[in-house]
């Protein structure tokens, strides 16, 4: 069963479905007022995902490039953050795999396990830099799933929805990202480095 | 999600929800089962709270936001010389306009052709009807006369208008005596009122609106 969206979210929603069907009209006001909206959200979620700026403006400017040549074609099925997250998402990998060559995108099955990322990291950074550290040493798809439930807030099926992949899927990512953290940020947890939970 | 009477099961469904009970974003059912199990369970109460951790550091993480009108200009200026790099559709002057309402506009424009088209066919088949018509009905044994005998085969191009056709038939002295065929083949002879021009076949194949033309016996009726 799909969770409800919660009432802010959804008037939020309608008032996006709104600006979409006068983007697709070719109305350019609606179109800045959404840019201008998800350039910040986006911006700080893609900025989990790269350091480097300009990318993140790149991967922003991408994605509305195509929100406004397919704006016609959104039929409003489903939430426009949803829309909007799955080709900023699909405009990442595209850019990440062109620059970095990222060894992170390979699939689970394909990777080493993270001996490198073993080692705790509370010893040697500042609290505020366990984190995007922690977050960098895991692969892009555990990545993105953290951020779009932890940063954006979507469900497990909006997830699965952005990311084009069975909800199983996410539920996977999600164990495997949170497996990791809770060795790489202990003391977040305020627990003993190496535990792990198997849930 | 569907309770399972199972507590190892109700555990594991327990784990994977935590992430999405921290943000809010399960049911109301869903979250009354979970905060049941983090009750009798210690593991899923640390990691519960592990979780709300990561997530409000997450939500606090402050990251620099930038002034979004350099590149949202910077986009407006792809996005129109994007415009004027694509060809026009037609010639009025539509180069502003977006790519899926010129499409919009040729498919309108495609639709009242055909239909257009369509009626002009209704009155050229009433017309050839008319022509026809003195001799009421036709026999197998009926001879045709030798100026109704297909001398050429041709297939005309579908942007091929009926006025186009009319003059291009006309002016050539020539007539439709069978067709368009399923494949769009048109028959013509002479017309009645005349022979046909000496290089009437030449003409039809040098008309841009003409894609093929052969002349045929005019005994066999067969591809010469």
């Amino acid at each position: 069963m799909n969770p409800p969206v919660p009432p802010l979210r959804m008037r939020k929603d309608d008032h996006e479905q709104n600006l979409m069907r006068k983007v697709a009209q070719g109305n350019r006001a609606a179109f800045e007022e959404l840019y201008c909206d998800y350039h910040r959200r986006l911006g700080r979620f893609l900025a989990r995902l790269t350091r480097n700026g300009e990318l993140v403006e790149e991967v922003v400017n991408d994605t509305f490039w195509i929100v406004w040549r397919k704006a016609g074609e959104f039929h409003g099925t489903s939430q426009v953050s949803t829309w909007i997250f799955g080709i900023a998402y699909r405009c990442t990998l595209k850019s990440l795999r062109q620059i970095e060559g990222d060894r992170r995108l390979e699939p689970l099955s394909m990777r080493d396990d993270y001996a490198s990322a073993e080692e705790p990291l509370a010893a040697r950074e500042e609290r505020s830099d366990w984190l995007g550290h922690g977050l960098r040493l895991l692969p892009a798809e555990q990545r993105v799933t953290l951020e779009l439930a932890y940063y954006i807030g979507h469900s497990i099926e909006e997830i699965s929805a952005i990311m084009d992949c069975p909800v199983g899927t996410v539920k996977a990512r999600m164990f495997h990202a949170r497996v990791k953290l809770r060795n790489l940020l202990p003391a977040l947890g305020g627990m003993d480095q190496g535990h792990e939970s198997t849930g | 999600m569907n309770r399972p009477d199972d507590p190892v099961a109700r555990h594991r469904l327990t784990w994977d929800l935590i992430p999405w009970v921290v943000n809010g974003r399960v049911s109301d059912e869903e979250r009354r089962d979970v905060d049941e199990h983090l009750q009798s369970c210690g593991d899923c109460r640390e990691e519960y709270e592990f979780q709300s951790r990561l997530h409000g550091a997450l939500q606090a993480d402050g990251t620099v936001e930038r002034d979004p009108q350099p590149a949202l200009q910077r986009l407006w200026t792809r996005i129109d010389a994007s415009a004027r790099a694509e060809p026009a559709a037609s010639g009025i002057g539509e180069t502003k306009l977006r790519p899926r309402i010129r499409t919009r506009y040729l498919a309108r424009t495609l639709t009242a052709a055909v239909f257009v088209e369509a009626i002009g066919l209704a009155f050229l088949g009433q017309a050839l009807w008319r022509q026809a018509e003195p001799a009421a009905y036709r026999t197998l044994t009926t001879p045709t006369t030798s100026t109704q005998r297909p001398t050429i085969r041709a297939v005309l191009a579908p942007t091929f208008t009926l006025g186009e056709l009319h003059r291009l038939l006309g002016r050539l002295r020539l007539q439709i005596v069978d067709g368009p065929t399923e494949a769009g083949v048109y028959s013509l002879a002479p017309a009645a009122a005349g022979n046909a021009g000496a290089n009437a076949l030449a003409e039809l194949r040098a008309d841009p609106g003409v894609r093929f033309a052969e002349p045929l016996d005019p005994v066999s009726g067969q591809p010469q």
